[in-house]
């Protein structure tokens, strides 16, 4: 069933969004201190069903039914958009599935056996994994990527694990591939909600260009090379302002961010990337919010609230992981967005 | 036990030996102390250093590990460099002790994405600190298992070999003067015999 009213669809996302955890779920969740208190106190919450299906708990079941609830809301969304929104959502899914995509060519490079399917990407996703895994080499899983969604980044990718040999490189490449296919898609898309959807990916591709700028500064990396991966797109930094200030001094990049940037690139010169990381989903959620207030029956309303299921996955993930690895809540709570 | 002379001679060459031993034991184990001690003085400084660098640096790297986790997996699985330490022994009280060098560091350049190179920077940068902890961590074993050890063979000496030994060369002195005097018993009822 494809192509359905996406004011239908809206209206679903209405009906789905009180189910997102609240703050005070939250705070309840981060002063458990094992991971039977975190079942128990889950059990309040709109996870009480899926959890009925958990058998033991440790670590990797939590977290696979906390990726199942991820899973099944998305795909409650996804399966349904009109084509225009489905090519859209299904280019941005991609990065979803870059990890899974580099670990695959990390395997195949270093000939280390592989994993089960599930873990490299989700049930929603658009890359199909298992050609991948049954891919010869490294090179032929770039190959195998889908043309449709990376473009020409796939020679380009090709090229560069050929000369360089090296993954960051290539992820690169491809992250910009998809992002810029992902801009053409989203140019295509009403001129409303392109405006608001740049609230979250604007965010997104500004963060992706700032750690590209921030290699060369504070790593060492080269920047001829990084400066060819900057994506051309600008919301709340321009790719030439960050390619003039790659030689000077890092400390520089604060003066020249815009002010809801500034804790986030302390944070990267700090070398707290987690917390930068956790500032970036901040300021996406933020973004999120504004989108809901300003189109409450459209496509961005949808998409925001997928949005704000990623950042509600990732926090369960964070206080599932944090608790097993005896982080305190203190530490928690800064990684954490809600 | 022969109370001969000969025997004697060699328990009491046995004995000197063995004080002698005890002296330079009991300045080894001496030694050992001294250094012992210095090894607990910087151990505070290693106190210090756990209380708030390291554990620091390992939520840090526990968090980092949880958000980027994806990217952590995805490249652990490509990456081979490994970080190389070296081991040389130098003596210090007696005892061999390691001496831990960072030899060679994966260089980070170009390699790896926001979030894995700064876990790996930092964690290359307090490398050096961890290193100094194993080395005097290592140290501290050595040297109190060495001190005990000598403490041990002095004791033993101390109160088990010579004592034996000093008792043995008595008794073999009074047996000895006690033949002599039996000997003189039996010149004299000989040479009271001969004149009569």
């Amino acid at each position: 069933m494809a192509g359905v009213d996406i004011t239908f669809l809206a209206a679903k996302a209405h009906a789905y969004k009180p189910s997102l955890l609240s703050a005070t779920e939250y705070h309840t969740l981060i002063t458990t201190r094992t991971l039977n208190d975190l079942v128990n106190a889950l059990y309040t919450t709109n996870y009480k069903n899926y959890l009925l299906k958990l058998t033991r708990i440790d670590p990797q079941s939590l977290s696979d039914i906390i990726k199942g609830v991820f899973e099944d809301r998305v795909e409650r969304f996804v399966k349904y958009f009109p084509e225009e929104y489905q090519v859209f959502i299904s280019s941005y899914f991609l990065r979803y599935d870059l990890p899974g995509i580099i670990r695959i060519i990390g395997e195949k490079a270093s000939r280390i056996p592989h994993r089960n399917l599930q873990d490299y990407g989700f049930r929603f996703s658009i890359i199909n994994f298992e050609k991948l895994l049954r891919s010869k080499g490294p090179e032929d899983v770039i190959i195998n990527l889908p043309k449709k969604y990376f473009g020409s980044a796939l020679n380009v990718a090709l090229n560069l694990w050929r000369r360089y040999n090296n993954l960051y490189i290539v992820e690169l490449a491809l992250r910009r591939g998809y992002t810029k296919t992902l801009l053409n898609i989203m140019n295509e898309l009403p001129d409303e909600d392109r405006s608001l959807l740049r609230h979250i990916i604007g965010i997104e591709i500004d963060f992706l260009n700032l750690a590209i700028a921030l290699g060369p500064m504070l790593y060492g990396y080269s920047p001829e090379l990084l400066d060819e991966m900057l994506i051309n797109f600008s919301y709340r930094i321009s790719p030439s302002l960050l390619k003039q200030i790659y030689g000077s001094d890092p400390r520089l990049l604060t003066r020249v961010v815009p002010a809801p940037y500034k804790k986030a690139v302390e944070a990267f010169l700090l070398m707290n990337d987690q917390v930068a990381f956790a500032e970036e989903l901040r300021l996406e959620l933020m973004g999120a919010v504004k989108i809901m207030r300003s189109e409450p029956m459209e496509f961005p309303y949808i998409f925001a609230l997928i949005k704000l299921f990623e950042i509600e996955y990732y926090n369960l993930k964070t206080i599932i992981e944090g608790l097993a690895k005896g982080l305190t809540a203190e530490y928690l709570s800064e990684l954490l967005v809600f | 036990m022969l109370p001969t002379k000969i025997y004697l001679m060699e328990l009491k060459n046995k004995l000197g030996l063995m004080r002698f031993a005890k002296k330079i034991l009991e300045r080894k184990r001496d030694s050992l102390r001294e250094s012992l001690k210095r090894a607990v003085e910087q151990l505070g400084g290693v106190i210090r250093f756990l209380k708030t660098e390291l554990i620091e640096l390992l939520k840090y790297i526990l968090s980092t590990a949880i958000v980027y986790e994806s990217a952590l997996i995805a490249y652990s699985s490509g990456s081979t460099e490994k970080l190389k330490v070296t081991v040389k022994f130098v003596p210090q009280g007696g005892v061999m002790i390691p001496h831990l060098q960072l030899a060679h560091k994966p260089a980070i350049k170009d390699s790896y994405p926001e979030g894995l190179r700064a876990m790996i920077q930092k964690t290359i940068d307090s490398f050096n600190i961890v290193l100094e902890i194993a080395e005097l961590l290592t140290t501290l074993e050595a040297l109190l298992r060495e001190s005990e050890i000598t403490s041990r063979i002095v004791n033993t000496l101390e109160k088990v070999a010579i004592p034996d030994l000093e008792e043995k060369i008595a008794y073999i002195n009074m047996m000895l003067s006690e033949f002599m005097i039996s000997e003189l018993s039996s010149l004299r009822v000989v040479m009271s015999s001969m004149e009569e």
